[in-house]
C-alpha cells in the first residue's frame, strides 16, 4: 500500500514518512502542490495525506483538481492542517476529502492509524 | 383805608394767581406722569415682546401680547389679527362692544382683502379664535373708523393687526401702536437672523461630522440629514424617512424604535448593523417630547481591521504550531520506536527538535522585534565591515537545504571596489536569512537561487516613478539583490509583500503561503533603519527578486526629497528598476 505526502515541511515529511515506514506502508513525499498532483497521476497512491497550506496551490485547489480528475478521483485524501478555522475544514469536506485532520492534534502513530482505517487495513 | 383795599387786592391778586398756577403744576404734572406711566408701560410690552421672541421666536404669540396690551393705548370696539401660520391663517378676534356676526364679516372680507395685497392671493384655511363679549343681532353692525397694521420681519408679511370703532375719526393719533410694532419686527428680524446664521453654523458642524446624522419625529417625518448620513445610507437630499426605512434591515424597524425611544424618553442602540456595505453603530436619542436624533457610526475600516488582526492572529498561531507540532512528532517517535528506530534517525529526529526550538525562538523574537519597530525602538548597533562576506557566511547555512531540493546557489559581486560601510551585522543577517528563506521556499526543485552585490547610482525614488528612468542623483549605493526563478508572485500579492496588516482580499491559506507577513514587514523595517531602500520585481511561474540599498557613506542621506516607501506603487518599481 504505497501513500502519498503533500507537505512543504520537510520535516514533517520525514517524521511521517518514518512511522508509515514503520508501519508496513510505502511512502512518496511532494513538497507542493504542483508535484503532488503530479505524483498522484504517476505513482498511483492509495492514499494521500495533503497539506493545506503548500507555497505554490492552496491543498484546496490540489484537492479540487484531484477530484476532478478520472484517474485521481477515487484515491482517498485525509486533508492536513495546523489551522482550526470551521470555513477551511468545511471547505475540504465539502472538497471531497474523507477527513480533516489537525496536525497539533495527533501523534504520528494515531495518524498512522487513521491512514490504515482509510485504507481498511 | 385805600392802601388797606389795595393791599386786600394785590394779596388776593396773588392768592389767585397763586392758586392757578399750582393748578397749571398739577395738570402738568399728571400729564407728565400719565404719559411716563404709559412710557414705562410700552416699554414693558415691548420687553415682554422681546421675551417671547427669544424664548420661542412664535409670531403668534407675539401678536396675542400686542393685542392683549392694546386696549391700554387705544379705544376700539374690536381688535383682530389674522396670523399665517402652519399653512393657515390664525384669526383672532377681541370684542369690547357688542357687535353683530355682519360686523366680524365685513372685518374678515377686508383684512383678507389686505392681505392678499400683501402676500398675493392664498387659498389657506381660516382658524377662528373669539375673546370678550360673543357677537349677538342686537349688536351694531357697521363700524365708522378702522385701522390696519401689517407686522413684518426679514421682508416677509407674518401678521395683519386691524382695529375698528364704531365712533368716528377714533384712531388720528397711532404713534405708540407703531413704536410697539415697529419693535416687534425689528426684534423678529434680528432674531430670525441669528437663528439663521445659527442654523447654518449647526449645519455645517454636522455636516463635517464623519458621524451620519439625522432627525426624526414622531409622525415619522425627517427634519433633518447630514452629507454623512446620506452617503452611508446611500440617499439622494430629496429622500424623505420612508426612504431611509427602507435601507434599514427588515428586522430594524426604524420606525417602532423612534417611537419607543420618544415614548420612554430612553435612549436606544444597536451595534454592527450591516447597512449597504456598510457596517454601522446605531444611536438612537430623545431630542425634546416628539424628536429623535438617529446617530449612524461608521465602524467599517475598523471591523475590517479587527477581521485582519484576526487573520494575522491565526497565521501566527498555524506558524507557531507547526514546529511546536513537529518537536512533539520527533519527539514521540523517538520514544515509541526506540528500540527500532535506527541511531542516524535518532540523530536525525533531535537535529529536528533542536532546529524547530530555535525556529519558535526565532519566529518570538520577530513578534517582539515588530513591536519594537512599531514603537519606533528598534536601536541599530552599526559597525564598520564587509557586507559581501557577512552575505557568504550566511549563506553556507543555506547550503544543505538547497542541496536537498537540488537548488544551485550562486554568489555574485558585481562591482570590483565595494566600500566598507556601516551596519548592523545581526540584523542584515536576519534580512539575508528572510530572502534566502523565502526564495528556497518558493523555488522548485531543480531552480536556481542567486545573491549578487553591486555598487551603483540607483533611481532616486524608487517607490515613485523615476521620469524616464533617469538618475537624478550620482549617490551611490550597495544594492543587494536576492533572486530566484521560483514561483513568482501575483501582482496585487507584491502589493501587500511589506505591509504588516493588509486590506486586499487574501484567503487564510494565501496568506500563511506568504507566513507570517511579519517577515518582510521587518525586513523593510530594518533596511529603512538603515536609511536604504527595498522593492521587487517578480513574475508570476518566472521568479522574483528582492532588492536592496544600503547607504555607501556614513550616514549618508540621500540628496534628493525621497518619498518613505509604501507597499503599493511597488508593481510601478518592478517596471523602472533593473
Amino acid at each position: 500500500m504505497k501513500v502519498l505526502i503533500v507537505d512543504d515541511d520537510e520535516n514533517l515529511s520525514v517524521i511521517y514518512e518514518t512511522a508509515l515506514q514503520n508501519s508496513g506502508l510505502e511512502t512518496v513525499c511532494a513538497l507542493n502542490g504542483k508535484s503532488g498532483i503530479d505524483k498522484a497521476k504517476s505513482e498511483k497512491p492509495n492514499l494521500i495525506l495533503l497539506d493545506q497550506v503548500l507555497p505554490d496551490i492552496s491543498g484546496n485547489e490540489v484537492l479540487k483538481t484531484l477530484k476532478m480528475d478520472a484517474s485521481t478521483q477515487n484515491i482517498p485524501i485525509l486533508m492536513l492542517s495546523n489551522f482550526s478555522q470551521e470555513e477551511l475544514v468545511k471547505e475540504a469536506i465539502d472538497g471531497g476529502a474523507m477527513d480533516y485532520i489537525y496536525k497539533y492534534q495527533v501523534e504520528p502513530q494515531d495518524l498512522v492509524n487513521k491512514v490504515k482505517q482509510a485504507l481498511k487495513v | 383805608m385805600i392802601i388797606a383795599f389795595l393791599v386786600a387786592t394785590a394779596l388776593g391778586l396773588c392768592a389767585v394767581l397763586l392758586s392757578l398756577e399750582n393748578d397749571n403744576l398739577k395738570k402738568d404734572f399728571h400729564k407728565t406722569k400719565k404719559a411716563e406711566e404709559d412710557r414705562l408701560y410700552k416699554l414693558s410690552v415691548i420687553k415682554e415682546i422681546q421675551e417671547k421672541i427669544a424664548y420661542a421666536n412664535d409670531h403668534e404669540k407675539i401678536i396675542d401680547t400686542i393685542m392683549v396690551s392694546l386696549r391700554n393705548f387705544l379705544n376700539y370696539s374690536v381688535a383682530a389679527s389674522m396670523v399665517i401660520k402652519d399653512a393657515q391663517i390664525v384669526f383672532t378676534i377681541y370684542t369690547e362692544e357688542d357687535v353683530n356676526e355682519e360686523y366680524i364679516k365685513k372685518i374678515e372680507q377686508n383684512m383678507l382683502s389686505s392681505l392678499e395685497k400683501l402676500v398675493g392671493k392664498s387659498s389657506l384655511q381660516i382658524k377662528k379664535k373669539m375673546y370678550g363679549p360673543p357677537t349677538n343681532n342686537a349688536g351694531k353692525s357697521v363700524y365708522l373708523s378702522s385701522f390696519h397694521l401689517p407686522l413684518i420681519a426679514n421682508n416677509k408679511v407674518l401678521a395683519l393687526l386691524h382695529l375698528s370703532s364704531t365712533s368716528e375719526n377714533a384712531y388720528s393719533n397711532m404713534e405708540d401702536l407703531h413704536e410697539i410694532i415697529d419693535a416687534a419686527s425689528a426684534a423678529l428680524t434680528h432674531f430670525g437672523q441669528a437663528v439663521e446664521l445659527e442654523t447654518k453654523k449647526f449645519l455645517s458642524l454636522i455636516n463635517s461630522m464623519n458621524d451620519g446624522i439625522f432627525m426624526a419625529d414622531n409622525k415619522n417625518n425627517l427634519l433633518t440629514i447630514n452629507d454623512s448620513a446620506m452617503k452611508i445610507l446611500g440617499i439622494s437630499a430629496s429622500a424623505d424617512f420612508l426612504d431611509i426605512s427602507a435601507v434599514f434591515p427588515q428586522n430594524f424597524n426604524l420606525a417602532d424604535k423612534i417611537r419607543n425611544v420618544i415614548l420612554s424618553k430612553k435612549p436606544y442602540s444597536e451595534k454592527e448593523i450591516q447597512i449597504n456595505n456598510n457596517v454601522l453603530d446605531i444611536f438612537i436619542n430623545p431630542v425634546g417630547q416628539e424628536k429623535t436624533s438617529v446617530v449612524l457610526r461608521n465602524i467599517t475600516e475598523f471591523k475590517k481591521k479587527e477581521l485582519l488582526k484576526e487573520d494575522l492572529l491565526n497565521i501566527m498561531i498555524h506558524e507557531l504550531r507547526s514546529p511546536v507540532t513537529t518537536i512533539k512528532d520527533s519527539a514521540e517517535l523517538i520514544i515509541t520506536s526506540k528500540d527500532t528506530l535506527e541511531e542516524d534517525r535518532k540523530l536525525k529526529f533531535l537535529e529536528i527538535i533542536h532546529q524547530q526550538a530555535k525556529k519558535i525562538l526565532g519566529q518570538i523574537g520577530s513578534i517582539l522585534d515588530t513591536a519594537k519597530l512599531d514603537a519606533g525602538k528598534l536601536v541599530l548597533q552599526k559597525t564598520k565591515g564587509d557586507i559581501a562576506k557577512l552575505i557568504k557566511d550566511e549563506m553556507q547555512a543555506f547550503i544543505p537545504q538547497a542541496e536537498r531540493k537540488n537548488i544551485s546557489l550562486n554568489f555574485e559581486l558585481l562591482s570590483e571596489h565595494l566600500p566598507e560601510i556601516s551596519f548592523d551585522e545581526i540584523r542584515i543577517s536576519q534580512v539575508i536569512d528572510n530572502l534566502l528563506s523565502n526564495s528556497l521556499k518558493f523555488t522548485p526543485e531543480g531552480g536556481k537561487v542567486k545573491v549578487e552585490i553591486d555598487y551603483k547610482a540607483i533611481p532616486p525614488i524608487l517607490d515613485g516613478i523615476s521620469p524616464m528612468g533617469e538618475f537624478l542623483s550620482l549617490d551611490k549605493y550597495i544594492v543587494i539583490s536576492v533572486s530566484d526563478n521560483g514561483v513568482g508572485i501575483k501582482p496585487e500579492q507584491q502589493k501587500l509583500l511589506f505591509a504588516k496588516y493588509t486590506q486586499a482580499k487574501n484567503t487564510t491559506e494565501e496568506l500563511a503561503t506568504m507566513g507570517t507577513g511579519l517577515g518582510l514587514y521587518l525586513v523593510k523595517g530594518i533596511i529603512e533603519s538603515h536609511e536604504g531602500r527595498i522593492w521587487v520585481k517578480s513574475v508570476q511561474g518566472q521568479g522574483t527578486t528582492f532588492s536592496f540599498s544600503l547607504p555607501a557613506t556614513d550616514g549618508a542621506k540621500p540628496s534628493y526629497e525621497a518619498q518613505k516607501p509604501t507597499a503599493t506603487p511597488l508593481t510601478k518599481l518592478s517596471q523602472t528598476v533593473n
